[in-house]
């Protein structure tokens, strides 16, 4: 592949990352529900995967292929247990409650990249990679529509908490829980899952 | 190096204590009030206050008990035992670990006995334990030689204290995160910019940086760090979240309004002059010394402007960052002398347990009389004259009067300034230092001048303790103030030296 297209394809898929990652945080910032706030905010993670996978493109020997790996995964996680928190419908108070609550308080933590989740060095890695292809430009972007995450945190949270997890689903939550946060503390787990994704391309 | 102390193991436990009774609290929320009376339930309330007390105190001890050894030049690794594979969380017991421990851990300590003696104060449990993870986050956020960890830990730390002040306002606590988010951003970009020239080959960063790299990117560098670090010291422009979330209660403010502040002057003296020779930095001093002054001088005079006590703190707290602010930049300056750094390193640790005094006073004030309105108290400081002796006290640190702790700081930053011919600004910072001891003499005056109008509504032991062990620390200091330059030297050398002995980043 000639070098001026692989740069176009790391040019178009960095403005589509760039371009989800704000029309994702701009429509989660207005939700009718709390679900569909999470949904759209699932999408700006995605979109940070796309960012690192531009870079990957662009700069072969960044770290854009595990970052864009951990990204996904850590997107990945999220949405699941944030998808069983929200499905759990309902303001029934019962003994699942709190974990529903929790589970979909780390699913955002994650999502925004905030410790101690998966999602901080997911993000970390996605701005590394973005910073060693020299695309400051789209670091500075990154790191802005991040903070602008916080909006819709903060409206997803004043809309009420969801009902409660019981049975496999609570099982499966605490799982998914364990393993966003596992990854979160020791973050060796994921940029092991990383570097072997890297490493297979 | 590396050996497990015995009183670590005991202080995780009781670290641990408080989330344990949150996590119970929350899976069985009836249990403590159907299981015993109502009196009964209203005593164990303070329990979990009580134990984050204890852990804070293991903490103080531990700390103390650090200062000979590391006084002694032996470098000590304490190691948190279920913290060994996380990244490389290990607190080079340097010069600097045993006074920002004791510090934190001292500041905990009254927050919690504070709590305490708060009446019905809801969800006890979740309090005390984000008050925990809190400071202990913030505590490894000044100690961790790991530049990565530094942010995470610095942003765990907002996390808790978000969730803590979102229990009573949570409007307040979004504009904290909000605020102090970016610049958390800021400053990791700072870093990222850093772990990005140093490259992954480095199993030492810091000290790459100060062979030949580009004086522009290293102006950068240190820039973002600064910036970063402004909404964490609430400096001006940024200190908006501090009024907010004094608004309620000096009670909400206590934690964020202490811990932070201690966090970023930390980070700010390890990552600017702990990393990059600061004579080749002449923008970023020009920068701190606009932003420093203007702060200064707009805090000491809301401060004295201003008729609430909850604000008579706060805006202390931001002259106070305006004053780290000075120091800083004028360190920055090729001729500076480096008195201005020494100044810098004892304000990070003198100033925090003045503001300490001050925001108990307020607090203490606002919870037996139900206001902090300054008029309706005139008189009241016969019926709580410990709180009026922490504010005095602290209030005058602050100003730099002797013999006061402050008073040493600000003599080693005006001598420097008048070393380094910056009169203009020795000039600002005695000007400044004139209105805070105006604003804190003139409250003062109105609390104790008129008859009491507020009744009091309750007393509360644990209140008194805590002021009383401000006022006595203070006091104390006095006696070792001549001591304080020494200490002043050895916190820099501390903070300088675990900065330069960084540990791999993350691969």
């Amino acid at each position: 592949m000639s070098s001026s297209l692989t740069s176009a394809i790391a040019i178009i898929a960095g403005l589509l990352g760039a371009a989800f990652a704000a029309y994702g945080t701009v429509r989660a910032a207005r939700p009718q529900t709390a679900a569909l706030g999470f949904a759209w905010m699932t999408l700006t993670g995605g979109s940070y995967a796309l960012l690192a996978l531009a870079a990957a493109v662009s700069a072969p020997q960044s770290d854009g292929l595990r970052a864009a790996a951990l990204q996904g995964g850590a997107v990945l996680l999220a949405a699941a247990l944030g998808g069983l928190s929200l499905g759990a419908g309902g303001e029934a108070p019962g003994p699942g409650r709190p974990l529903a609550r929790v589970a979909l308080f780390v699913a955002w933590l994650s999502l925004l990249g905030l410790p101690p989740t998966a999602g901080f060095h997911a993000r970390i890695l996605v701005c590394r990679s973005l910073l060693q292809a020299g695309w400051s430009g789209t670091l500075v972007f990154a790191l802005a529509v991040g903070a602008a995450g916080l909006v819709p945190a903060f409206s997803a949270l004043s809309l009420g908490s969801p009902g409660s997890l019981r049975g496999g689903r609570a099982v499966l939550a605490v799982l998914l829980l364990a393993a966003l946060l596992m990854v979160g503390v020791y973050p060796g787990l994921g940029l092991s899952v990383g570097d072997f994704v890297a490493g297979s391309h | 190096m590396g050996a497990i102390r015995p009183d670590t193991i005991v202080l995780n436990w009781l670290l641990a204590l408080p989330f344990f009774a949150a996590l119970c609290a929350e899976i069985f929320p009836r249990l403590s009030l159907g299981a015993h009376a109502e009196r009964e339930a209203e005593a164990l309330r303070r329990g979990p206050f009580l134990l984050g007390a204890l852990a804070s105190l293991m903490g103080v001890g531990l700390g103390i008990s650090l200062i000979p050894q590391t006084l002694g030049g032996s470098p000590v690794a304490v190691d948190y035992w279920w913290t060994r594979d996380l990244y490389h969380l290990r607190f080079q017991a340097d010069v600097l670990t045993a006074p920002v421990l004791v510090l934190l851990c001292a500041m905990g300590l009254l927050i919690h006995l504070y709590l305490a003696g708060l009446p019905l104060l809801p969800q006890p449990h979740h309090r005390a334990a984000l008050v925990l993870a809190a400071q202990g986050c913030v505590v490894a956020s000044c100690l961790s030689a790991d530049l990565i960890l530094m942010c995470f830990t610095m942003q765990l730390a907002l996390i808790c204290l978000w969730l803590l002040v979102y229990l009573d306002s949570p409007r307040a606590a979004n504009t904290l995160l909000s605020v102090t988010y970016i610049g958390g951003a800021i400053l990791l970009a700072g870093v990222l910019v850093m772990w990005n020239r140093v490259g992954d080959s480095s199993t030492s960063p810091l000290p790459m940086l100060l062979v030949p790299v580009e004086p522009h990117h290293l102006q950068w560098m240190s820039l973002l760090v600064l910036v970063g670090v402004l909404p964490l010291i609430a400096c001006f422009p940024s200190s908006g979240w501090l009024l907010g979330v004094a608004e309620g209660s000096p009670a909400l403010a206590l934690a964020p309004g202490l811990l932070l502040p201690v966090a970023g002057m930390c980070i700010a003296l390890r990552l600017i002059p702990g990393s990059v020779t600061l004579g080749l930095l002449p923008g970023l001093g020009a920068v701190g010394l606009i932003l420093g002054a203007a702060t200064l001088c707009w805090g000491a005079l809301r401060a004295w402007l201003t008729i609430s006590l909850r604000n008579v703190a706060a805006w202390l707290t931001v002259s106070q960052a305006g004053l780290f602010l000075i120091a800083i930049g004028a360190a920055a300056s090729p001729t500076a002398s480096p008195g201005l750094l020494q100044a810098g390193a004892l304000h990070t640790l003198a100033a925090p347990a003045a503001l300490l005094g001050v925001w108990l006073a307020a607090g203490a004030i606002r919870c037996r009389f139900g206001t902090d309105s300054i008029p309706d108290l005139a008189g009241v400081i016969g019926k709580a004259p410990l709180a009026g002796f922490a504010l005095l006290v602290g209030g005058l640190s602050l100003a730099g009067l002797p013999p006061l702790p402050g008073f040493q700081m600000q003599r080693l930053l005006i001598s420097g300034l008048l070393r380094d011919h910056q009169t203009w600004l020795a000039v600002v910072v005695l000007a400044a230092d004139v209105i805070v001891a105006v604003a804190v003499l003139d409250t003062l005056r109105r609390l104790v001048s008129g008859t009491a109008v507020a009744a009091p509504r309750w007393s509360s032991p644990w209140l008194s303790v805590a002021l009383i062990v401000v006022s006595i620390a203070l006091v104390a200091a006095v006696g070792a103030s001549a001591q304080l330059g020494n200490w002043s030297d050895l916190a820099l050398r501390g903070a300088l030296s675990i900065s330069r002995s960084g540990i791999s980043l993350p691969r």
